[in-house]
């Protein structure tokens, strides 16, 4: 997969935020959350907006793109 | 890091199963007793109860779905796409093998059995699909 995510660092950075609250927040499961978070699912646009917002950063500082 | 199995995932697994043991049940009884005979009605009267059954525990399934999974996200959504593709695939080639049996003279009681496997083979693979695209990733 060639999107990398910040997600695990991010949560931790805001107070611990365990994968079922930030599922909660952003309305899907916490099973979709670890697949986001192990890049074995790649997350629509809307859904990387939700979660950017969740953590209130730009979504470049979540979602980046791996050339290799 | 282990994960507790979703509810989709779940009802995945619950479907593969249920399928496999009551059309292995009936299917065994057939290859067994052919299409005629006293034995096939009651497997077919069986079929149809336990089918009931496993609709209904389908739908108890789906009222007991915690409240945030009430409708799938957009990946079990993919997922679900995915599985159906799988399942289409396989109907497809078991209409077109049912269309050559009958061609070669085969009953259509027989066809018709050839058929319920085909749609049952179409939803084990399915379910196949399911628990291996929620497993492995979409």
């Amino acid at each position: 997969m060639a999107i990398e995510n910040e997600i695990r660092r991010l949560r931790f950075e805001n107070g611990e935020m365990t994968q079922a609250q930030l599922a909660e927040r952003i309305g899907m499961t916490r099973q979709t959350v670890i697949a986001i978070e192990q890049n074995k699912y790649a997350p629509s646009l809307e859904a990387a907006f939700k979660i950017a917002d969740a953590f209130g950063v730009p979504l470049e500082d979540v979602f980046r793109w791996s050339k290799s | 890091m282990g994960r507790a199995l979703s509810f989709r995932e779940r009802l995945a697994w619950s479907s593969f199963g249920g399928h496999f043991v009551v059309f292995f049940g009936y299917f065994s009884v057939i290859a067994q007793n052919g299409t005629d005979g006293g034995n096939v009605t009651a497997a077919l009267l069986a079929l149809i109860g336990l089918g009931v059954l496993a609709l209904a525990m389908r739908f108890a399934g789906r009222l007991e779905a915690p409240r945030t999974q009430k409708l799938p996200d957009e990946r079990e959504q993919l997922i679900d796409l995915k599985a159906a593709r799988v399942a289409g695939a396989i109907t497809a080639c078991g209409a077109t093998g049912i269309i050559m049996l009958l061609l070669y003279g085969y009953t259509g009681v027989f066809a018709a059995n050839v058929m319920l496997g085909v749609l049952v083979l179409a939803q084990i693979g399915a379910d196949i699909a399911r628990i291996a695209h929620f497993k492995l990733g979409v």
